[in-house]
């Protein structure tokens, strides 16, 4: 496309110069107006001889603008950064465990980690250990279980069914 | 270009306002206690580890952005500006820009000195001539002062082109560097509605604008530029209307581009960016209590992470805006002296020499106006979207 414009203004800018110099060495004379005219149109001839092409839209061509390069993600980054998530949200369920008075109780999150979207899929928690601090409650272990439950919902997205407990 | 001018300036106040009232809500203390401090001072540095700044240490290295920067390294500064000390050194800024502004008008001094002398001379010749065949002798006359005036100015001429050129490359590499760790980010702390958005409007930009600019713009500055050379020439072809043509298509092209560009790219930013805010303040309601329990916001861990995750994207636009800016700046000075030095020498030479040759000086620094505006409506593009990226999804 660039080709042609350059050769466009090229022959523009060269017919004008040829004029001036045609006009610095013809001698004065009734001939002189004549051939200025003249020049004045060949001028007006170059400038408008590409436009019919113009219109007829084959002068331009955007194949080569290229856009269709994007911007990637870096995976690793997000796979490194949802760790951190998950091990977050860990640490918070388990520290508010202790706090309620248990102890030896194992939580796990599980989350697709590889996903651009954190998600946790599931949270194991494991109970075998279970250590009652506070020896003045003798609870069933099925209140116990519902009480960590409770503190787990509070604190992480997850449904009901995705909290798997095992004792 | 004077609309383009003011519409840059207006979106200018109005973003900065909108930083401005993002930073005073993002100031806000959550972080009462000094362990929280540390957890997040922890989770950044752990973080910011994490991140691959290498293509974007070259850059600085190979750039002029070293006045701002200091002597710290990509990450350095970003972990300066996180900790919130932004300018360390602006006295050294200044007079840095002072020295730029300067260095160029000295630069330029020797060829504005031999242009009017040439052109002087020129006139002197010109009304010392003698009498007998005055028109030839006087048409070539001016032939040669104007052959010597083009030469002069065309040396400066050529090396402007070539700083356009490679500024706008290295506004282009820069994004290439800047916007995938911003996407990273904004997909850390969960903005993917934001994402979907800017990640095929910063491809636009870095691909298809830049190319328009250099391969449409460009061209037209140039074009624009020989047919004033040549239309000068003589007295019996004029091409000023054909120039003016030219000039307004470029006007018509850079201005288009840009209104459509940040019109969509902001409209579309804000709602995603508000759709995002949504989902992750319902998403930390989802993970956080109602009931406040004690010590639930510093265990809060997650929140952490997210937090330290949106301060790193923060912190990296404001990196990539202080690069292009030093990379910008000085071309743009050294731009509009000249600029400034050619409308001088074009008042200078009217009164005592000759017409032709201070209207060819007077165009060409109309014409230099394109190379500006296409910096900077490149630069600007890129500081709206940076900005923009940073606006969204900020955890508050």
């Amino acid at each position: 496309m660039f080709s042609s414009v350059s050769a466009w203004i090229l022959s523009i800018a060269g017919i004008i110069s040829l004029s001036v110099v045609v006009e610095l060495i013809l001698p004065e004379g009734s001939l002189n107006k004549y051939i200025r005219s003249v020049f004045s149109f060949i001028v007006v001839l170059v400038i408008i001889a590409p436009l019919p092409k113009l219109v007829s839209g084959k002068a331009f061509d955007f194949d080569n603008l290229n856009y269709s390069e994007t911007y990637e993600i870096d995976d690793n980054y997000i796979y490194q950064n949802n760790i951190y998530k998950t091990q977050a949200i860990q640490d918070t369920i388990m520290s508010q465990i202790k706090q309620s008075g248990y102890e030896g109780v194992e939580v796990s999150v599980s989350s697709n980690n590889f996903s651009k979207e954190f998600k946790i899929k599931a949270i194991y928690v494991e109970m075998k250990n279970l250590v009652i601090l506070d020896k003045a409650k003798h609870k069933n272990i099925l209140d116990i279980q519902e009480e960590l439950l409770s503190i787990i919902l509070r604190n992480a997205a997850v449904k009901e069914e995705e909290v798997i407990f095992e004792r | 270009m004077k609309k383009v001018f003011v519409f840059i300036a207006v979106s200018l106040i109005v973003l900065s306002s909108t930083f401005f009232v993002g930073s005073i809500v993002q100031a806000q203390p959550v972080y009462a206690e000094s362990t929280l401090q540390d957890d997040l001072d922890d989770s950044i540095s752990k973080q910011l580890g994490d991140l691959d700044v290498d293509e974007l240490d070259d850059i600085l290295s190979s750039s002029g952005a070293k006045e701002l920067f200091g002597e710290k390294n990509f990450l350095e500064k970003l972990s300066s500006i996180i900790s919130g000390d932004f300018a360390d050194d602006s006295t050294s800024i200044w007079q840095a820009l002072l020295k730029l502004v300067f260095d160029s008008i000295l630069s330029y001094l020797p060829i504005i000195a031999s242009v009017i002398a040439v052109s002087i001379l020129g006139g002197m010749v010109q009304s010392l001539k003698p009498n007998l065949n005055g028109k030839s002798i006087g048409s070539i006359i001016h032939f040669v002062t104007y052959g010597v005036v083009v030469i002069l100015i065309f040396t400066i001429v050529s090396r402007m082109i070539a700083v356009t050129t490679s500024t706008i490359t290295s506004i282009k590499t820069q994004m290439d560097a800047v916007f995938p760790i911003l996407l990273t980010m904004l997909t850390a702390v969960g903005g993917s509605v934001s994402v979907s958005v800017y990640q095929p409007a910063m491809a636009l930009l870095a691909n298809l604008i830049i190319n328009i600019f250099t391969v449409f713009l460009m061209p037209i500055f140039l074009i624009s530029t020989a047919l004033s050379l040549v239309s000068n020439l003589s007295n019996n072809v004029k091409l000023d209307k054909f120039i003016s043509f030219l000039n307004s298509v470029f006007k018509w092209v850079i201005g288009l581009v840009f209104t459509i560009f940040i019109g969509f790219a902001s409209i579309q930013g804000i709602a995603a960016g508000s759709i995002d805010g949504l989902s992750i303040k319902t998403a930390k309601f989802a993970i956080k209590s109602y009931v406040p329990i004690v010590g639930s916001y510093i265990s809060d861990g997650l929140y952490i992470v997210l937090a330290s995750s949106s301060l790193i994207k923060n912190a990296v636009g404001v990196c990539g805006l202080l690069l292009l800016v030093g990379s910008v700046i000085s071309p743009i000075i050294e731009l509009v002296m000249f600029m400034l030095s050619l409308k001088l020498m074009a008042g200078i030479i009217e009164p005592l020499g000759d017409g032709k040759v201070a209207s060819f000086v007077s165009s060409l620094s109309k014409n230099l106006t394109m190379l500006i505006s296409m910096i900077v409506a490149v630069s600007f593009m890129y500081v709206l979207l940076t900005g923009l990226v940073m606006c969204s999804a900020n955890i508050l």
